[in-house]
């Protein structure tokens, strides 16, 4: 058994003549939950795409679920993944149910994942309201509850907690939390709030302006009485 | 006040969005087309009158489409980043619209600029006498304008008022062709009430044919101010109206929560992922409605020719098909593959669609449903001509190829569809593909007149609905050439869905 989910050599990907990011060397264990932190533009959701083949990388190479990333490979890695990159996508004239049903019609899924997708994150009672009616959280939990369909044995992530309140927030932590435990699977989750990748992760990826600046258990990095938090202004200060 | 302001903010917004590229291209289109037309007749000493006849037509094609792409371009922008919601934060409504009605007016204006200095340049090109009165080109200019205008008041508001561009853009082409058909119809007031005929309705110059000699006489008459007066009054109905909307809107805050219908299980549905994407889109009406109008105006224009249309169901099948292939179709699946990839290019669907399905089902399923609707928007065309030929009591025998022109037609139609299906892949914007489309059913019409029908995917639907008219196929090239088509197409757009980085809307 394998015992990285994800492992990059060397990651580059450009946009005109600028490193978007270079050289980025992620390591990612089975069965953990990956916190990828970095500020706003430092190429977190570049990464991440970078992770599902939407976008080719200008150098380097990528292996994910023991396959190397290519887009011949690409679709069978992805039926294995469950992801949310950049804001939830959703079709906003059809319902919340349609749209899940929609996901499940490609991962061949059945009536009863839409049911328990909608329970888990909460939009059950909402399911047959129109989606471009939806508040901005309910979206994101759509989002959410697309991902998670099919329990897939990669979940990745990005900013999930997006326009959520407190309760929502923490109810999502918990959820993604409890992940690793019900279905098996590794969550890689991005963020910019550290107090949150804090309390759900047990590896962390830093990034910034990208290039990664740590990579590791998240309790050696916490060194002494300092937060995270100030560790990470430390470290992502004028580099 | 600060309009003049606000229309320097206007400005610095379509900042390299190279909007008045449209207006040169058509120019070019339109001169390429009288050359095209007109080059073999040197030295005409009423040359220009020529040109100021055939000039309003050829603008009753093109003009409504560019007036309609560039009213919803204008809007477009604030439409994609969700920015009238901050906008009317600090600016009203109506300041917003009249704006960029006014940066529409002086576009509008440039494009006549350019449009008479078009006729300038074909009589020079074509060898014409251009000593002609400066009075009639002041004249064309001044009409032209006026009818621009009356078609931007109502594109404007169109697009102001509906975020789907589809609106707009249809509203334009059916517009444009209705004019263009009416033209074949015995003229009455009613020409001179639609705004986009008087392009033509308030022109100067009438074209005599005799039928016997087959001499084409120009003569010149006193300009017909009836239609502009109308479109002056279309603009005051288009202003007010807009007014009144102006003072209701609010940001869309529409059918939040109206729905009571609430199931208690969670039922799935049986049609194709593809359908499903659709549901609620009014897409594919128009290939219902579009050939029953084709058809309406078909068998009136057949009725109407009677003495010179002697080939019975034959002449019929003509009236029935031949505008309808050359300009209907490839735009209304220009529409429909607009529609159907405009649900995954929103947004960033794109990423969804792209973890969970390979590239080639993407596709495929895409074409599939385009051919689909188009295959029975074909047969629906073949019954409501042997309907409408059945109630005007025509006589003789059914064409013997109809079965033959059904089949190959709709083999042909799906060469356009592959074709539609690359174009609004590759071209995220709604309007281009389909002003795409419009121009490639005129690029098929001119490849059949040079004798070359097999080599654009537009030309071989044509010629393989009206055999009669176009000659016969060679069924085997016919064949080969829509199946390489078909393949390339298919396999470009594949290709490009796979190699190319996935963009979303961010």
């Amino acid at each position: 058994m394998k015992k990285y989910v994800i492992e990059t050599y060397d990651l580059c990907k450009k946009s005109g003549r600028k490193y978007r990011i270079k050289d980025v060397n992620l390591a990612v264990p089975k069965g953990c939950i990956y916190g990828f932190l970095g500020p706003n533009g430092a190429g977190k959701t570049t990464t991440m795409k970078l992770l599902l083949g939407l976008i080719q990388p200008d150098g380097g190479s990528m292996e994910v679920l023991g396959k190397k990333m290519s887009p011949k490979n690409r679709f069978e890695i992805n039926t294995k993944t469950g992801s949310l990159i950049e804001s939830p996508g959703f079709y906003g004239h059809l319902t919340g149910q349609e749209n899940l049903e929609i996901i499940a019609r490609y991962k061949k899924l059945g009536a009863s994942d839409i049911k328990e997708a909608l329970k888990t994150v909460g939009l059950y009672e909402r399911k047959d309201d129109k989606v471009k009616n939806y508040s901005l959280g309910m979206k994101q939990r759509l989002g959410i509850a697309m991902a998670l369909m099919g329990r897939p044995e990669l979940i990745i992530l990005d900013e999930p907690t997006n326009g959520l309140d407190p309760a929502g927030i923490n109810e999502i932590r918990n959820l993604v939390k409890s992940i690793p435990e019900r279905y098996g699977s590794t969550v890689i989750i991005s963020s910019h709030l550290l107090s949150e990748v804090e309390q759900i992760a047990d590896y962390v990826g830093i990034i910034n302006k990208g290039h990664m600046i740590y990579q590791g258990l998240l309790s050696e990095l916490e060194i002494g009485d300092a937060s995270l938090e100030e560790v990470f202004l430390e470290m992502t200060k004028g580099a | 006040m600060g309009i003049i302001e606000n229309l320097f903010i206007e400005l610095k917004k379509h900042k390299r969005r190279f909007n008045l590229l449209l207006f040169p291209l058509i120019i070019v289109l339109e001169i390429a087309f009288i050359m095209g037309n007109y080059g073999g007749q040197r030295g005409s000493a009423d040359g220009w009158m020529i040109l100021f006849y055939i000039i309003p037509i050829i603008n009753c094609l093109f003009f409504p489409v560019t007036i309609a792409g560039f009213a919803s371009r204008l809007m477009d922008i604030e439409h994609k980043g969700e920015m009238l919601k901050c906008l009317y934060t600090f600016t009203t409504p109506q300041r917003i619209f009249f704006t960029k009605y006014l940066y529409g007016a002086v576009s509008t204006f440039i494009l006549v600029v350019m449009q008479c200095g078009s006729v300038i340049l074909c009589c020079k090109i074509l060898d014409f006498d251009s000593t002609f009165p400066v009075k009639y080109l002041f004249i064309h200019g001044m009409t032209t304008y006026i009818t621009c205008m009356t078609l931007l008041s109502l594109h404007l508001m169109l697009a102001y008022f509906y975020r789907n561009q589809a609106v707009s853009i249809s509203v334009g082409i059916l517009g444009s062709f209705t004019a263009f058909f009416s033209l074949f119809l015995p003229s009455t007031i009613i020409q001179k009430l639609l705004p986009w005929e008087s392009f033509v309705t308030s022109g100067f110059i009438t074209m005599d044919w005799d039928r016997d000699t087959r001499d084409i006489s120009y003569t010149l008459c006193n300009p017909d101010y009836t239609p502009m007066i109308i479109c002056i009054g279309w603009i005051i109905f288009f202003t007010c109206i807009t007014l009144i909307l102006l003072k209701r809107s609010g940001v869309e805050e529409t059918e939040k929560a109206n729905n009571n219908r609430k199931t208690k299980r969670v039922l799935l549905h049986n049609r194709p992922v593809e359908i499903l994407k659709l549901k609620g889109s009014p897409a594919w009406i128009a290939f219902f409605i579009v050939p029953a109008i084709s058809a309406a105006i078909g068998t009136v224009n057949y009725l109407g020719n009677i003495s010179i249309l002697k080939d019975g169901w034959y002449s019929l099948w003509t009236q029935h098909t031949l505008f309808l292939c050359y300009f209907f179709m490839p735009v209304i699946i220009g529409i429909f593959t607009g529609c159907i990839w405009r649900v995954e290019h929103t947004g960033t669907n794109m990423n969804l669609m792209m973890t969970h399905q390979r590239p080639a089902m993407i596709v495929l399923g895409k074409y599939a449903a385009t051919c689909f609707i188009t295959s029975v928007s074909l047969i629906w065309v073949v019954a409501l001509y042997l309907i409408s030929g059945s109630i005007i009591h025509m006589d003789g025998t059914l064409p013997s190829g109809i079965i033959q022109w059904l089949i190959i037609g709709i083999l042909s139609s799906w060469v356009i569809c592959a074709f539609q299906v690359l174009v609004s892949l590759v071209i995220r914007n709604f309007i281009l593909p389909v002003i795409v489309a419009f121009l490639g059913g005129f690029a098929g019409l001119s490849c059949i007149a040079k004798g070359a029908p097999y080599l654009t995917p537009f030309s071989l639907f044509d010629i393989a609905m009206n055999q009669k008219e176009l000659g016969t196929i060679d069924i085997r090239s016919f064949t080969l050439s829509s199946i390489i088509f078909i393949t390339a197409f298919i396999m470009i757009a594949i290709m490009y869905l796979s190699r190319t980085d996935v963009r979303s809307n961010e």
